[in-house]
């Protein structure tokens, strides 16, 4: 009995010691979102409606903007987890001393907005690259060096994307890495598997749930994301994000409603691909933890 | 017998410290080899050589007359069965057993048939569909043995496969390992450091202590006649004295204070712990140079000072070490 009411005594301390951080989200981020939601629904005069939606849908700077926000959101996405997942592999012993850690930690502490002007300097037309280039003469003037950045493709907002991120998905999986039982690859060898064999049985299992709730993470990053593809990207089309500004500060009052609903759409897209996958993968995950050795 | 697998003068080292220091030996087609050593001896390195995991620094592995000396792990025709069973958590019973079947390509339809087959044979067809973490470590280990014998490999090699599993359990799973390796005709060659285990699991037994065989013969003889004073720590069921083996069945325990004959040997110790040995009482007595277990006609009591008692003529001489040596590589 004395159990329980401590237990319950603790419950109420630790309800009291958060109710200042749950107050602040629930009150700034959850008034935010709701107000975006609602004024998505709303006409400019404050009546219910569906038809910023219906709008949205039949608009083609936004069905424009949507194909090249899905298409350099995928392709930034599994760059930086394959070149991430790359590097790690390779280097993971490596890196469990600390110092040699803080080599690719760099790049995380640059801004992205930094990082974007960064490719910017180096890789544009005008950049140090094809300044360096047509000084060696390999290409005969700047205007030959092919265009990487502020290009309809989006390659320069994907190269900003690949190289922040692919640290943060080095973070993610080195403790993957640590924590699994090379033993069993050595049981994938002795049975005959070859090394390829030994990397799918034995440490992919245990990368995908990681892999997969990081890829997430950055999917929802990179496609809601506004700086980078600001600096980096084409008048026409832009990144989601640009659009959804464009709309709320350069358009009239009565394109708000599109501008949240624009952003609200990628939202939700983003929070049923998390709550599917990360269910999905959930089973398979306790099914590893529940059978390991140690 | 043919002979399946011969080791040359094995050597390896781990940053200059020498871990296998030039191990002989050979096994015969279906023999099963059992290595007993103490911890640190050298058991481990040595099947990893074999399987492949460790590359050697001198000698040479000979199997079926072929040099796998630069053979990959894969490329063996030998399994290694760990200490725990690492099975792959995310696969069923049935899909680890396939697994090394898998590998070498071996059709769908007979990857299925004989992995109901060995299932069938280590009691484990109901389970086939469970995940490793549903099973006991019983069970556990019964699927790792399955998943390398359906493999027929040449050579099954056992790193102390029972260590993790409880007194009982390991005791029924030796016999039906052994039985189980019989029946499929596979060699083995199994490392241990419990007595008991590689007394019961061998057809013969070699004797490790650091890095080398120092002793190699059929169970019965290893434990009742150790060659040397080493050996007989390790192995020796009875007394290890400097000048001798005193085997276990020549040994009594006397109270301190009992006149002891002149042509009897008396070691002074004392009991540390009582227990039953087929249905007698058997008593653990430290003296200086270790423990033994002796049994005895006087009824005492744990903490009791007390003799071992036994007939000179009980004491075997070791053999000379150099003499010995030569004839065990």
């Amino acid at each position: 009995m004395n159990g329980q009411i401590g237990l319950l005594k603790n419950k109420w301390k630790a309800g009291l010691y958060l109710l200042p951080a749950v107050m602040v989200i629930f009150l700034l981020v959850g008034y935010g979102m709701w107000s975006a939601v609602a004024q998505s629904f709303q006409t400019i005069d404050g009546s219910w409606t569906t038809n910023s939606y219906l709008t949205l849908f039949r608009n083609q700077l936004f069905l424009d903007s949507i194909i090249l926000t899905i298409r350099v959101t995928t392709i930034a996405t599994i760059l930086a987890l394959a070149i991430g997942l790359v590097m790690t592999r390779l280097l993971y012993q490596f890196f469990k001393d600390s110092s040699s850690k803080l080599l690719v930690w760099i790049p995380i502490l640059i801004p992205h907005f930094v990082a974007g002007y960064l490719v910017f300097l180096f890789l544009s037309q005008s950049g140090l690259l094809s300044s360096f280039l047509s000084h060696l003469g390999v290409i005969e003037n700047r205007a030959d060096f092919p265009v990487l950045v502020q290009d309809q493709f989006g390659l320069g907002i994907i190269l900003t994307y690949v190289w922040k991120e692919v640290p943060f998905v080095i973070l993610m999986l080195l403790p993957v890495y640590y924590e699994i039982d090379h033993r069993y690859s050595e049981v994938v060898r002795t049975l005959g598997g070859s090394r390829w064999d030994s990397f799918k049985t034995v440490e992919w299992p245990w990368l995908l749930p990681v892999l997969v709730e990081t890829g997430v993470i950055l999917f929802a990053f990179i496609a809601s994301a506004f700086e980078v593809p600001y600096l980096l990207g084409v008048t026409r089309p832009e990144m989601l994000p640009v659009r959804a500004y464009e709309w709320f500060f350069n358009g009239d009052w009565s394109k708000r409603p599109l501008a949240f609903s624009a952003m609200i759409v990628p939202g939700v897209v983003a929070l049923l691909l998390s709550i599917s996958l990360i269910g999905a993968i959930q089973k398979h995950r306790l099914r590893m933890v529940k059978g390991r050795v140690r | 017998m043919n002979q399946l697998l011969q080791c040359n003068t094995l050597k390896k080292k781990y940053s200059q410290s020498s871990i296998l220091k030039g191990v002989t030996f050979s096994l015969g087609k279906g023999e099963h080899f059992t290595v007993v050593g103490p911890s640190g001896c050298g058991k481990t390195t040595l099947l990893r050589c074999l399987a492949g995991l460790e590359s050697i620094d001198g000698g040479d592995i000979i199997l079926n007359g072929k040099s796998l000396a630069k053979v990959k792990p894969e490329d063996r025709s030998v399994v290694l069965m760990f200490q725990d069973a690492l099975l792959f958590p995310h696969l069923t019973v049935f899909e680890n057993v396939t697994y090394g079947l898998k590998r070498i390509k071996t059709s769908k339809k007979d990857r299925i048939r004989q992995a109901e087959e060995m299932l069938e044979k280590v009691k484990l067809t109901k389970w086939k569909n469970a995940y490793p973490h549903e099973l006991s470590g019983g069970q556990k280990q019964r699927v790792s043995l399955a998943r390398a014998l359906v493999l027929k490999p040449d050579l099954l090699l056992l790193d102390e496969p029972f260590s993790s599993l409880d007194a009982t359990l390991r005791e029924s799973l030796r016999g039906e390992v052994k039985e189980l390796l019989k029946q499929e005709n596979i060699s083995s060659l199994f490392i241990t450091h419990d007595r008991d285990e590689a007394i019961e699991m061998a057809d013969r037994l070699a004797v490790m202590n650091n890095g080398e065989f120092i002793q190699m013969g059929l169970p019965y003889d290893v434990v009742t006649k150790p060659s040397c004073l080493e050996s007989a720590m390790i192995i020796g069921e009875g007394l290890a004295l400097d000048e001798g083996f005193i085997p276990l069945h020549e040994l009594i325990l006397v109270k301190q204070n009992e006149t002891i004959e002149p042509n009897f040997i008396s070691i002074p110790g004392k009991i540390t712990a009582v227990t039953v040995k087929n249905n007698h009482p058997y008593y653990r007595v430290s003296w200086d140079k270790g423990t033994v277990l002796v049994p005895s006609i006087n009824h005492l009591h744990q903490g009791e000072k007390a003799n071992i008692k036994a007939d000179r003529r009980a004491i075997r001489k070791y053999l000379q070490n150099e003499e010995h040596r030569r004839k065990v590589q």
